[in-house]
């Protein structure tokens, strides 16, 4: 059971980070997306805990398997969006500066980690320090040199985190709105508080190197360096939630679907009555989904009014003559009229009657933009259920084929095709 | 069994491969147009006179033709003369003339007989002996529309969507059309 969670645990955090990375690779150049990817990475192999299934195989490879990728991978992270900041701040030496400090960085971990004791530490939060520690035990020059590893680590992290701080900075000053530019500043704090916590921590490292584990000031020191991670993180957290444009899109996009959804009857009943082609969503490949939702309501849309066109020549040529002197049901509302004679003119063509030469404007004609064509739809799509009854009325008390007028075979061919998206 | 199966796999293939390619072509040919990143009606009409070295005529469909097709493309052999119906919505009309002109950029054609009665009741002062292609917005099954189709929906959608606000200035789209 164990095994099965932590397989499951590490296949979604793979997930997560393939994801993080296809959107800090893929969209180069968008500063919030970068920013947050790199975050949330950075946040994903910080947390000292965020690693156990790299612990199962602890016993295969080094020992400390998971310590040591969890800091490759901060430092790898961090790299690589120090890269990204200095390539679009034109800065190359920084970058090539911080490449350096990496390339070196790593190896020396991997030196540091193998000599390092099998069972030396308590918990992972005190790695270094139990590590230095138990070292210290037994003379001062492996604590040195451990101390030396760690400050090769520290110093890489904090040189890129200082990076990170003055690109956030400056994309501060461009911020374009008030939500970018507060979750800028959290990103800032964020960082800020990540550095507090490498200090305190290099403070409580060598505290408890030197033998201080248990006093009052080493556990107040712990407390404060807990607190600036958790802050950190909590501050990282919000900031991405903030800027994050995932979470606009997809609200942009709920008008989107309602509109698809109220616009579904009427399209299905304009699908019934013309012949359908495929041209959608199914050709589309490579681009986001979020572009096809509109591209559907634009097809729906378009299909629809293709619906419209098709169908005028079976429009009634006057209301006495569908409702039949008063015979049925007739409706003061001019739009439900004009939604009645339109399901009148689609039954028709569906029996195959004779069209007319009727020339009739679709609900929406006047409509000048996108908005308004979407808004004169949905109004008669609202009437759709109330013009089937009323149709249904009408085709019971009169005679469907005195509301349409004498055979004409208007137009080439008569109907035209819509086209269907899914 | 495996004949058919593989049969079927290929023709599954097929259906699956098609459109993408449409598509695909399509985007490419639009790269392949050259299209300033503001465009408009203007620009896009120019580029195809440009491009087929013959003027561009644009006009409403004749009102005695009703119910489809939307729109319908005939090539003369001094102009081009596009009809779209303008009875409907104003994203509608675009998407139909949007149909047409993709026919043009892409060269389709489907030549006609002298004397054909629509084209005389299309354009009454045209002699029919002089029309060499004529293409309609309404059979959606053969691939010349699929691909016409495409190309509307490709740009307008991109371009109403593209706004930001899912508007754009359309009315300069109507005075060029009717023009």
């Amino acid at each position: 059971m164990v095994n099965a969670e932590l397989g499951l645990a590490g296949v979604l955090w793979l997930l997560v980070a393939y994801r993080v990375w296809r959107h800090i690779v893929g969209v180069r150049g968008r500063k919030p997306v970068q920013v947050t990817g790199f975050l949330a990475l950075q946040a994903a192999v910080m947390t000292f805990d965020s690693f156990p299934l790299a612990d199962r195989f602890d016993a295969f490879l080094t020992p400390h398997a998971s310590l040591l990728v969890q800091f490759i991978c901060a430092v790898a992270a961090i790299a690589l969006f120090v890269q990204m900041a200095c390539e679009e701040r034109d800065l190359p030496g920084q970058a090539q500066r911080h490449l350096r400090l990496t390339f070196l960085t790593i190896p020396l971990l991997v030196v540091g980690f193998s000599f390092a004791p099998v069972h030396y530490r308590t918990t992972k939060l005190f790695y270094w320090s139990d590590f230095t520690q138990t070292i210290s035990e037994h003379g001062w020059s492996p604590f040195g040199w451990m101390l030396f590893f760690w400050g090769v680590y520290i110093g890489n992290l904090s040189h890129g985190i200082w990076l990170c701080i003055r690109y956030l900075q400056s994309s501060l000053r461009e911020a374009a709105t008030r939500r970018a530019a507060l979750s800028f500043r959290l990103f800032i704090a964020s960082c800020l508080l990540i550095l507090l916590f490498f200090f305190l921590g290099a403070v409580v490292i060598v505290g408890r190197g030197l033998g201080y584990a248990d006093s009052p000031a080493m556990t107040l020191l712990v407390f404060a360096m807990r607190n600036s991670e958790t802050v950190g993180m909590m501050s990282l957290l919000l900031g991405a939630v903030t800027i994050n444009t995932g979470i606009s899109s997809t609200l942009g996009l709920v008008p989107v679907w309602l509109n698809l959804v109220r616009l579904r009857g009427l399209w299905l009943d304009m699908k019934q009555a013309v012949p359908t082609m495929q041209v959608g969503a199914s050709q589309r490949r490579g681009i986001g989904r979020l572009f096809d939702a509109r591209l559907r309501l634009y097809r729906r849309l378009i299909e629809i009014h293709d619906g419209y066109v098709t169908l005028a020549p079976w429009y009634p040529s006057d209301d006495a003559e569908v409702y039949g002197g008063g015979r049925a049901a007739f409706p003061a509302d001019p739009v439900l009229r004009q939604a009645v004679s339109w399901e009148l003119a689609r039954r028709a063509k569906l029996r195959g009657e004779p069209a007319t030469h009727q020339s009739a404007a679709p609900p929406s004609m006047d409509a000048q933009t996108l908005q308004e064509d979407i808004q004169q739809l949905r109004k008669a799509a609202r009437l759709r259920r109330r013009a089937h009854q009323l149709a249904d009325v009408v085709e019971l008390h009169t005679p469907i084929a005195a509301a349409v007028a004498t055979s004409h075979g208007g137009g080439l061919n008569g109907g035209r095709s819509a086209d269907v998206l899914e | 069994m495996s004949s058919f199966a593989r049969r079927l796999g290929q023709q599954a293939r097929r259906t699956v491969q098609r459109p993408a390619t449409i598509w695909q072509e399509c985007e490419q040919m639009l790269a392949d147009l050259g299209l300033p990143a503001r465009y408009d009606l203007t620009s896009l009409r120019s580029r195809i006179e440009q491009r087929r070295g013959r003027p561009l005529r644009i006009l409403p469909k004749p009102a005695d033709i009703v119910g489809g097709p939307c729109g319908l493309w005939l090539s003369t052999d001094r102009e081009d003369v596009v009809f779209v119906e303008p009875a409907t919505s104003n994203l509608h009309y675009q998407h139909i003339l949007l149909h047409e002109l993709g026919h043009l950029l892409y060269g389709h054609g489907v030549l006609v007989d002298s004397g054909n009665h629509v084209v005389s009741s299309l354009l009454p002062d045209l002699d029919p002996a002089n029309v060499r292609m004529v293409l309609a917005r309404e059979q959606y099954e053969d691939r010349q529309e699929q691909e016409a189709e495409t190309f509307a929906t490709l740009l307008l959608a991109g371009w109403v969507w593209g706004s930001g606000d899912g508007e754009r200035p359309d009315s300069l789209w109507h005075a060029m059309a009717n023009s």
